[in-house]
């Protein structure tokens, strides 16, 4: 081993031991391959849980460059504008751009571009040694990039990490699901180190990719998913050329020591937190009921194989998962609070109680950001096969609507508006406000408004996934007369299904601010008033009334008069 | 342990070390620093395992704390035989054969860089760290500790005016001997300003991988 990389191996591990319950991140994403779904569909999806984040998005189409065009790279692209007001988009240099770029959807987290490629993400952390700030690359940039050159996962791949390795990654471990519509990939990435720097002939990077194997659905929720790795099997890994020996000159891997590499024990290196194991376990548990695994498993399986072929609105019931019936679910009990949501704001870690890692950690969360289903279909032509299921806001609450790779804009308000701070930024040109809104109204009355929430979502949700069929068959007659007819159909629908969710959203905002009003339900087809309370169980529990009991001593005797003097 | 038998100057072996560091601005000299050394950071961010690490991978021994405070700092090296706990972790690396327990530690590098996890970790509120920095750094000044105070996390390891990263620099540099800071966060030359109001040493080194060539200087640390 290196010298003195023992000791670090010793360090190593004890710092493994003291970070547990530490992990604090965000994001779920479900990738399930082709031969796992129940029409050949190549699927992740991805809940961007950051609450900071900024909320636009919008097509980038594709693009010609002159030989010689540059690239600037930006840091903090996925910064909201409130949060960019603090720490500002900032460009380390600029790369050589390529003859020809992709169009793409640009999010936060970019999602898909015209050729079917597709992405999910979730911060992994990992070995905090490995972090170097010198790196010019974030993944939201490297992401973006991808999806401007890649024509399939593999290429995206090897973009993402080609540019990490030569130009170097400056932020903490992540894990990138990639797909077209043949394969699915885990990409997992994290920094060079300290002993890193730009020109320098180390790689900027290290990262490793594993294929789900086909017919198998896997799962990323906040920690490294990659074990063993076989670079000789080209067919489900990849990685950069210094995936062992970084780790061996860092402490982390001794090749003599008998033990096998395994990437979620050196580069993403993380103590078991049910922060993360729990979304694992339910995520596969929901998918293959039939191998009843243990929440309570410190590691689960790369991936498996579902009990049954797996649908877009399994993924989004999963999406919306809060552990509903299980011992874990969060719309019971006093926690909930009396009208069962099943939202469970942030708390300090120290105020966790020993050797827990504080509340449950629901896929569905209050603070996400927007949530997709990414689609991709051999048989189709690119623009109609690539089909992305967007929600702005929390999954639960939300209504997905369908972005076909193949359009070429989106609503204006889906690029308008910003949150955060002292000053006035909710605005109705927003879309984000309308969902993020409902979700946060729906809290005062949760498991009343989401009946509400449902009644409109459901009936939209219902008719796109009718229609789609049709859709499709539509586009595809304008496809094989002239492609542009068939874009612009898929333009138009596209956005007329996000204005019209968006709209139904807004009404159903001011719907249930009618409806949902100092504490009373007001009846729209009874005209009346109903005074709700509480629930029984909740008032029991909370000891509710006692504190107005008459103590067995009985009053204190009255006072007509008192001398204030 | 190299940084033990280093000690003793060679001039010519300095001399030769100041021509081929070329990651070293010109902003200034570093001086001559003693051992033993202490690391430690200012705000707990993951900063203090680079700055290690490139402490390490100069050949300079040394004595780390994440949240040492006053009475375990003036044990000296072993600090006072400490140990790693939740919430709080020591390292030694110091060559105690030639720096036996308990000797007063000669610099005291401290890196600068906020992170709300890493305190929240450590059970600190902002206003908890700044007061036991300050009292580190106190202690220091008034036993002849020189104080080396580092920012290696460049451009996004800054913040706005008042973000918990100024208030860890406006905390620590009163009481700094010497700043060494990576370029991209001195670009608004913050630093360079602090280090003129103070009058003390401003090393500005490209990237933090600079780091290594300035401290085998400053410990005349043989190749």
């Amino acid at each position: 081993m290196h010298r003195k990389s023992v000791y670090r191996f010793m360090l190593f591990s004890l710092a493994l031991v003291l970070l547990a319950g530490s992990a604090a991140l965000a994001c779920t994403m479900i990738p399930v391959t082709p031969g796992a779904s129940a029409d050949g569909s190549a699927m992740t999806t991805h809940t961007d849980d950051s609450g900071t984040d900024t909320f636009y998005v919008f097509m980038v189409p594709a693009k010609d460059w002159e030989p010689g065009s540059m690239l600037e790279v930006w840091k903090n692209t996925d910064d909201g504008p409130y949060t960019q007001l603090r720490d500002p988009l900032y460009s380390p240099g600029s790369i050589p751009q390529v003859a020809h770029t992709y169009a793409y959807t640009d999010a936060s987290y970019s999602f898909q571009n015209e050729n079917q490629v597709g992405m999910g993400e979730s911060t992994i952390g990992g070995a905090r040694e490995l972090r170097n700030s010198a790196g010019w690359f974030e993944v939201v940039e490297l992401q973006r990039i991808a999806l401007q050159r890649a024509a399939t996962a593999r290429e995206a791949i090897q973009v993402m990490g080609s540019l990490a390795e030569k130009y170097g990654y400056c932020v903490s471990g992540e894990c990138i699901t990639v797909i077209d519509t043949e394969e699915v990939w885990l990409f997992e990435i994290f920094g060079p180190g300290a002993l890193w720097a730009p020109g320098s002939e180390r790689a900027g990077a290290v990262w490793i990719a594993q294929r789900v194997p086909d017919g198998e659905v896997s799962v990323s929720a906040n920690r490294s998913r990659i074990g063993e790795i076989d670079l000789e099997d080209t067919d489900h890994f990849m990685a950069s050329s210094n995936v062992y020996s970084l780790a061996q000159e860092l402490g982390m891997w001794d090749p003599d020591s008998g033990v096998p590499f395994k990437v979620y024990e050196t580069y993403g290196a993380k103590a078991y937190s049910p922060y993360n194991a729990r979304r694992e376990w339910r995520v596969l548990d929901l998918m293959a009921p039939s191998l009843n695994l243990s929440p309570w498993m410190e590691r689960y399986p790369f991936s498996v194989k579902p009990d049954v072929p797996v649908t877009v609105q399994k993924v989004m019931e999963i999406e919306r998962d809060h552990y509903e019936g299980t011992e874990f679910d969060l719309t019971q009990g006093l926690e909930a609070g009396p009208f069962g949501t099943p939202n469970r704001y942030p708390t300090s870690g120290s105020q966790n109680p020993e050797g827990s890692s504080g509340w449950e950690r629901a896929i569905s969360l209050f603070r996400t950001n927007f949530s997709t289903v990414v689609v991709a279909r051999a048989g189709l032509p690119n623009w109609i096969g690539g089909l992305t299921w967007f929600g702005y806001d929390a999954p639960h609450s939300t209504c997905y609507i369908p972005l076909y790779c193949g359009a070429t804009e989106l609503p204006e308000s889906f690029r308008v508006g910003m949150r955060g701070g002292s000053y006035d930024m909710f605005s109705r040109e927003s879309a984000w406000w309308a969902f993020n809104f409902v979700s946060n109204w729906a809290d005062l009355k949760y498991c009343y408004m989401i009946e509400d929430i449902k009644a409109v979502r459901d009936p939209i949700e219902e008719e796109f996934f009718a229609m789609q069929p049709f859709i499709e068959e539509t586009a595809l007659a304008l496809y094989n007369q002239d492609p542009d007819l068939s874009r612009s159909f898929l333009t138009t629908y596209t956005n007329a299904s996000a204005t019209r969710v968006v709209d139904a959203y807004w009404k159903l905002a001011s719907q249930l601010v009618g409806r949902y009003a100092d504490g009373y339900v007001y009846g729209d087809d009874t005209y009346q008033r109903d005074s709700v309370g509480y629930p029984q169980a909740w008032m029991d529990g909370v000891g509710f009334g006692q504190s107005t009991i008459i103590p067995e001593s009985g009053l204190v005797p009255g006072i007509d008069d008192i001398d204030q003097e | 342990m190299r940084s033990g038998k280093c000690f003793g100057l060679c001039l010519i072996l300095v001399v030769g070390l100041l021509a081929t560091v070329p990651a070293l601005a010109d902003d200034g000299e570093i001086p001559a620093l003693s051992y033993p050394v202490f690391t430690t950071s200012a705000g707990q961010s993951a900063d203090i395992i680079t700055l290690n690490i490139l402490v390490e991978e100069a050949g300079v021994g040394y004595d780390y704390c994440d949240v040492p405070d006053v009475e375990m700092l003036s044990t000296g090296v072993g600090l006072g035989g400490a140990v790693s706990g939740p919430g709080f972790h020591v390292e030694y690396m110091t060559d105690t054969e030639a720096y036996p327990v308990g000797t007063p530690f000669g610099t005291l590098i401290v890196v600068i860089g906020a992170s709300l996890k890493g305190m929240g970790a450590s059970g600190l509120t902002v206003e908890d760290e700044v007061a036991r920095v300050e009292s580190i750094l106190a202690y220091c000044q008034e036993n002849d500790v020189t104080v080396v105070a580092v920012h290696v996390a460049g451009y996004t390891g800054r913040g706005a005016p008042g973000s918990d990263n100024e208030r860890m620099i406006d905390c620590v540099v009163p009481y700094a001997d010497c700043l060494i800071v990576a370029a991209e966060g001195n670009e608004d030359d913050r630093f360079t300003v602090l280090a003129e109001e103070q009058g003390i040493t401003l090393i500005e080194v490209e990237y933090a991988l600079g780091l290594v060539d300035v401290l085998k200087t400053a410990f005349s640390v043989e190749e």
